[in-house]
């Protein structure tokens, strides 16, 4: 296996193993099966109220939830996964969402953080920002290069923790792009040393709905920069297959692991995934079960 | 910046189906306003067409819905059949949303507080089950760290009159609150009207504690907790005031010297 490249993120971070992103079903499964977890991943903006830009205070803790994340950071590491930041907002960088970053970096020490190649937020026309209500794609193209590596080299100077991006799922394809989805997000890496967080499903879920070839996205996408894995299920809605989180992970995902994993030389974490939702039918055992077929994949990983 | 036209555009194209199907069969008059390049047109166009559009737009309103059903599912039951075409019109009367759990659960509530008023729906019981949980709601998502809570200032108006804890909320009812609630949990909608007669009920819900402590309390004393807590004094008399007193449910008095806050 080749040694991590100097300026990749995981040059410095440590080899977890296999975690699971924390929602509110599972705060009794963490308090009784950590055993069985390497590493925890949490949600920031499920730890508190954002009450928008400008506000003062802006952010307002969920005590409940911070509570068990910080019981859980004194036993295992936890990992940022965070969901409001829209990096590829155009017209809207929001410097105290960052700087909230920064606070829980220094609160939990987490190894690296990671947000979605997307965008949500929209600025208002009188300065109010608004949100789309889903995560929509941003185009493949140079001038969004641009607009999301500038992003991403204030971050990454916020936060003392590497940056990864997450491949996106998209319900409507955008036409005319300039480049593939892998091609931006080598370029991306390459420009400003971020590394990936490659999500399995969602590639999955694009491959179902709109024909994407993974065998070939995956030999296009630079696997060196690949720091984390996740997988997870999903379902049908109106004909088409959604990253809902709630259903189990496909065997074409698992199979996907199993030829990423060895292949991915700075792969440093496998994150399993579900929607609270879903934890009725998953149940601990399922989620067992889950955690175990992904450490089997990692073990064998080479 | 032609990107934040396009995604201005986008973003509205999935807030609105109407305007999903102008920009399908009039792409160029649909978007007037937007700074868009020719090629952004093009996908707009494009892209309102797809099949995955109208997923996009589904998804939109069932991520809007989310905080109500987790958060006023009781209150989502009450409404029964009204639910769809009050949810339709919050959306169409408040189209931005910044996905904000309680900032949605507070405008929602202004929202249908209005609609209720005037008769629209017509709905005896979605009032007070709405500030029920409003109230749980903000207990819940405003406990104060453990440890913190002897830290929570004292409340009290001029001259040490006597105030509700901050942490203590007061719902009143015009029907038998325990058969409402627990009807609702249980059958997914209230009890026939016929079985629920008018009258006057009061809720306590303590926050000082992990969950919110949910008591029921006599009219007399539920009227003065509620003038406490609307900033009022509480009227009525000593042996009224020596009972406000062993409900624990008042604010301690300030210190000497320290400035009361809320």
């Amino acid at each position: 296996m080749a040694p991590p490249a100097a300026d990749s993120p995981a040059a410095a971070a440590p080899e977890l193993g296999v975690g699971l992103l924390y929602n509110r079903a599972v705060a009794q499964f963490l308090r009784f099966e950590l055993d069985g977890l390497d590493y925890v991943e949490f949600i920031p903006d499920l730890l508190r109220t954002d009450h928008g830009p400008g506000r003062a205070p802006r952010f307002t803790g969920i005590e409940e939830q911070i509570e068990l994340m910080d019981w859980v950071a004194e036993r295992r590491p936890v990992i940022a996964h965070s969901i409001g930041l829209s990096i590829g907002s155009a017209g809207l960088f929001d410097a105290e969402y960052v700087e909230e970053l920064a606070r829980w970096q220094r609160r939990y020490r987490f190894p690296w953080h990671s947000e979605h190649l997307s965008f949500a937020r929209v600025p208002g026309e009188a300065g109010a920002d608004h949100h789309a209500g889903i995560a929509l794609p941003v185009p493949y193209d140079r001038e969004t290069l641009d607009l999301v590596a500038g992003r991403v080299r204030r971050v990454q100077e916020a936060v003392a923790a590497p940056l990864l991006l997450e491949n996106n799922v998209y319900f409507t394809e955008i036409p005319e792009q300039e480049m593939s989805e892998p091609e931006f997000l080598n370029a991306l890496a390459t420009e400003t040393g971020c590394g990936l967080l490659l999500d399995l499903h969602n590639l999955y879920t694009n491959a179902r709905n709109h024909g994407l070839d993974m065998a070939g996205f995956l030999d296009a996408l630079d696997l060196s920069r690949v720091v984390e894995l996740h997988v997870a299920g999903g379902n049908e809605v109106e004909g088409m297959y959604v990253d809902s989180h709630a259903g189990p992970c496909p065997g074409e995902v698992w199979d996907a692991l199993a030829a990423v994993a060895p292949r991915a030389p700075n792969l440093r974490a496998v994150t399993f995934e579900f929607d609270e939702s879903y934890y009725p039918a998953l149940g601990a055992e399922g989620v067992r079960a889950h955690l175990d077929r992904a450490r089997a994949i990692w073990a064998r990983r080479g | 910046m032609s990107l934040l036209g396009f995604q201005r555009a986008l973003a509205a194209i999935v807030a609105d189906p109407g305007l999903r199907r102008r920009a399908m069969e009039r792409p160029a008059a649909a978007l007037p306003g937007y700074d868009l390049t020719p090629r952004e047109r093009r996908r707009l166009a494009d892209m309102a067409g797809q099949r995955g559009m109208a997923l996009n737009c589904i998804l939109h309103r069932a991520n809007r819905m989310t905080p109500l059903h987790r958060l006023l599912p009781l209150t989502c039951a009450a409404l029964g059949a009204d639910l769809a075409r009050v949810v339709d019109l919050f959306w169409r009367t408040h189209p931005r949303t910044n996905m904000q759990f309680a900032d949605e659960i507070g405008r929602f509530a202004g929202f249908l507080k209005e609609r209720l008023a005037a008769g629209e729906p017509a709905n005896p019981l979605a009032e007070e089950v709405l500030d029920f949980e409003c109230a749980r709601f903000h207990l819940r998502f405003t406990r104060p760290r453990r440890g913190a809570e002897g830290g929570e200032a004292a409340v009290g108006a001029a001259g040490g009159a006597p105030a509700l804890h901050p942490r203590v909320r007061v719902v009143a009812f015009r029907h038998d609150p325990e058969r409402v609630l627990a009807g609702l949990a249980a059958e997914g909608r209230p009890p026939p009207a016929a079985e629920l007669p008018e009258g006057e009920h009061y809720l306590v819900l303590d926050g000082r504690h992990e969950e919110p402590r949910i008591s029921r309390i006599g009219a007399p004393l539920g009227r003065l907790l509620k003038r406490l807590e609307a900033g009022g004094p509480p009227g009525g008399d000593a042996e009224a005031a020596a009972a406000l007193a062993r409900t624990g449910l008042l604010a301690p008095a300030p210190s000497a010297g320290t400035e009361a806050r809320r």
